[in-house]
C-alpha cells in the first residue's frame, strides 16, 4: 500500500487536544474519523453528487419543455417583459403566479415546473444532513449531531412559508 | 492515429456544453404556433377560476378573433425569449469559465453584472445568483471531500451561523426598495472586490495551539498536501470570532444573493487559522448549506423567473467544468486582476442605477 493513498488508510483515533507538529511526511496512518475516507465523508458527497446530477437534468428537460411551450403557462411570452422588472411580491399579486409550496399544485404549467429542479438543489443539503445523523449517533459523536439536527432545524425553518 | 490525452480531457466538457446548446434546439425547430395556440386555447390564470381573459394592459383576449395576430406576436415573443435564454447562457458560460480561472465564485459575478445592465428586478436576480452558487457548490463538494480539502466538522458549525444570518438577510433584502438594493449593492461590491485584491493569505497555519471551544468541537484535523507530500495537522482558533463573523458573512450573502467565498475563505484562513485549501474547500461546502436557505426565503417570496435562472444555472456550470479543464492554461493572476477589474466596472454601473443615472 503507497503511503499516498490515504483513501486504503488503516483506521486510527482522533487527533488529541495536544497539538503535534503542524507538518509530518505522508503516512499510512492518517486518521479516517473526517477525512476522505470517513463513512460519514464518503456518504455526504455521494448523495451530494447524485443529488446534484439528477437537478441538473431535470433543470435541462423542464427548460427545453417550457422553451418549446409544450405544456401551458401560466405567464405567455407577451407578458413577461411585463412583469419581470415588478418586485417579486407583486410579480405573485398581479401575475397569480404560487409562492410558497403552491406550485405543488400548478406543476401541470410549463413555468412552474421549471422550479422543480431549484427545489430538488434546495433539498439536497438537507438529505445529506438526514443520511449523516445516524451515523454521528452510532459513533456517540452527540456534539455533531446536535449541530446537524440545528442546521437542519434551520433548513426547515427557511423552508416553510 | 492516437487522439493526445490533452484533447481527451478538453472534449468531454465541450461535449456537454455542445449537448446543453443543442437543448435549445427544440425550441427552434418546433413552429412558434403550437406556443401561440396553446396560448389561445388556454389564456393564462388558472382554467378552474379565472374569468379573466384580458392582457395586463386591459385589452381582451378573444379566441377568434386575435389567434393570427396571437401567432405573429406570440412567434416574435418566443424568438426574443429564446435569444434572452442563448445570450444569457453565453454570459454564464464565460462568467463560470473566468469565475474558475480567478479564484471568485460565479455568483458574486453574476449578480452585479445582471443587476446593473439587465431589466430583469433584482428580487429574480438575487434570487438566481444564490441558485447559481449552489449549484456550483453542489457539483464541486463531492471531490473536494472526496480529496480531503473540506471538513464536515468545520464546516457544520459555521454553516449554522452563516444560515441563520442569510435567512435575516434575505427577507431584508426582499424588504427594502430596489434603488436602495444596488446602491448597498455596489458599495458591498466595491468591497468585495477591494478585499479580493488587498487581502493576504496563509498556505499554513501557524502552529498556534487551538482554543478551547475548537477543542470541543473538534475543529482540527490532518489533511494530505498532494505537492509536497506532507501530512498537515491544523487546528482552529478564535472559533467565537469566526462563528460570529459568519453570521455576519451570511447576512451579507443572503440580503445581495452572492455567494460568499470572498469572505468565508478570509474568515477561515487568517481568523481562524485553518490552512488555505482546507478553507477554500470548507467554505465552498458551506455555500451548499447557507445559500440552501436564502434559496428557500426567495423560493417561498416567488422570486423565481425560468427566463433568467434556467439558462443562467446551466451556463454557469458548464461553463465552470470546462473553466476546471483550463485551469492549469491560463495565467490566473492576470485573470483575477480582470475580473477584480470588471467587479469595480459593474459596482460603478450599479451605483449609478442606484443613483438614477440611467
Amino acid at each position: 500500500m503507497s503511503n499516498r493513498d490515504f483513501s486504503e488508510a488503516p483506521p486510527s483515533g482522533q487527533s488529541s487536544g495536544n497539538l503535534p507538529p503542524p507538518a509530518s511526511p505522508a503516512s499510512p496512518e492518517l486518521p479516517v474519523e473526517d477525512g476522505p475516507a470517513d463513512p460519514v465523508t464518503r456518504r455526504y458527497s455521494n448523495i451530494m453528487g447524485m443529488g446534484i446530477r439528477v437537478a441538473l437534468v431535470v433543470m435541462i428537460i423542464a427548460y427545453v419543455v417550457y422553451l418549446a411551450g409544450l405544456m401551458p403557462r401560466r405567464i405567455s411570452n407577451q407578458q413577461l417583459p411585463q412583469y419581470w422588472k415588478l418586485p417579486a411580491r407583486q410579480y405573485v399579486e398581479q401575475a397569480d403566479m404560487p409562492h410558497g409550496w403552491q406550485w405543488v399544485g400548478q406543476v401541470r404549467y410549463g413555468d412552474v415546473a421549471t422550479i422543480v429542479p431549484a427545489v430538488i438543489m434546495a433539498v439536497i443539503s438537507m438529505v445529506c444532513g438526514f443520511s449523516i445523523l445516524p451515523l454521528y449517533v452510532r459513533r456517540r459523536d452527540f456534539i455533531m449531531a446536535a449541530i446537524v439536527l440545528a442546521q437542519l432545524a434551520v433548513m426547515f425553518w427557511a423552508a416553510v412559508p | 492515429m492516437q487522439i493526445p490525452a490533452a484533447w481527451g480531457r478538453l472534449f468531454r466538457p465541450f461535449f456537454i456544453a455542445v449537448l446543453l446548446l443543442t437543448a435549445f434546439l427544440p425550441a427552434l425547430l418546433l413552429p412558434d404556433s403550437i406556443a401561440a395556440q396553446d396560448e389561445a386555447a388556454n389564456p393564462p390564470g388558472d382554467s378552474a377560476t379565472s374569468t379573466n381573459k384580458t392582457h395586463s394592459d386591459g385589452t381582451c383576449f378573444n379566441n377568434s378573433a386575435d389567434n393570427v395576430s396571437a401567432d405573429a406576436a406570440g412567434g416574435q415573443q418566443s424568438a426574443s425569449i429564446l435569444l434572452w435564454s442563448l445570450g444569457l447562457f453565453a454570459f454564464c458560460f464565460v462568467l463560470g469559465i473566468l469565475g474558475v480561472m480567478a479564484g471568485i465564485g460565479g455568483g458574486v459575478l453574476f449578480v452585479p453584472f445582471v443587476a446593473a445592465f439587465l431589466p430583469f428586478h433584482m428580487d429574480f436576480v438575487r434570487s438566481t445568483g444564490l441558485l447559481i452558487a449552489l449549484a456550483g457548490a453542489l457539483a464541486a463538494s463531492p471531490g473536494l471531500l472526496k480529496r480531503g480539502l473540506g471538513n464536515l466538522r468545520l464546516m457544520f458549525p459555521c454553516a449554522l451561523m452563516g444560515s441563520i444570518g442569510s435567512i435575516i438577510g434575505a427577507n431584508v433584502g426582499l424588504a427594502l426598495p430596489e434603488q436602495l438594493m444596488q446602491i448597498l449593492l455596489g458599495f458591498c461590491i466595491i468591497g468585495v472586490a477591494l478585499l479580493l485584491l488587498l487581502a493576504r493569505k496563509k498556505d499554513l497555519p501557524d502552529a498556534d495551539r487551538g482554543d478551547a471551544l475548537a477543542t470541543w468541537l473538534g475543529l482540527g484535523g490532518t489533511y494530505r498536501e498532494m505537492s509536497s507530500g506532507m501530512d498537515i495537522r491544523w487546528q482552529a482558533r478564535r472559533t467565537l470570532p469566526g462563528l460570529v463573523a459568519f453570521l455576519g458573512v451570511g447576512f451579507v450573502a443572503g440580503m445581495f444573493g452572492l455567494g460568499a467565498g470572498w469572505a468565508n475563505v478570509p474568515v477561515f484562513n487568517l481568523l481562524m487559522g485553518v490552512p488555505l485549501k482546507v478553507a477554500v474547500g470548507s467554505s465552498v461546502l458551506m455555500f451548499s448549506s447557507v445559500n440552501t436557505t436564502a434559496a428557500w426565503v426567495y423560493l417561498n417570496n416567488g422570486a423565481w423567473l425560468p427566463v433568467l435562472a434556467m439558462p443562467s444555472i446551466i451556463g454557469l456550470v458548464a461553463g465552470t467544468s470546462i473553466g476546471v479543464q483550463l485551469l492549469g492554461r491560463s495565467r490566473p493572476q492576470f485573470i483575477r486582476k480582470l475580473v477584480i477589474g470588471l467587479l469595480f466596472l459593474a459596482a460603478a454601473s450599479t451605483l449609478l442605477k442606484g443613483f438614477g443615472a440611467w
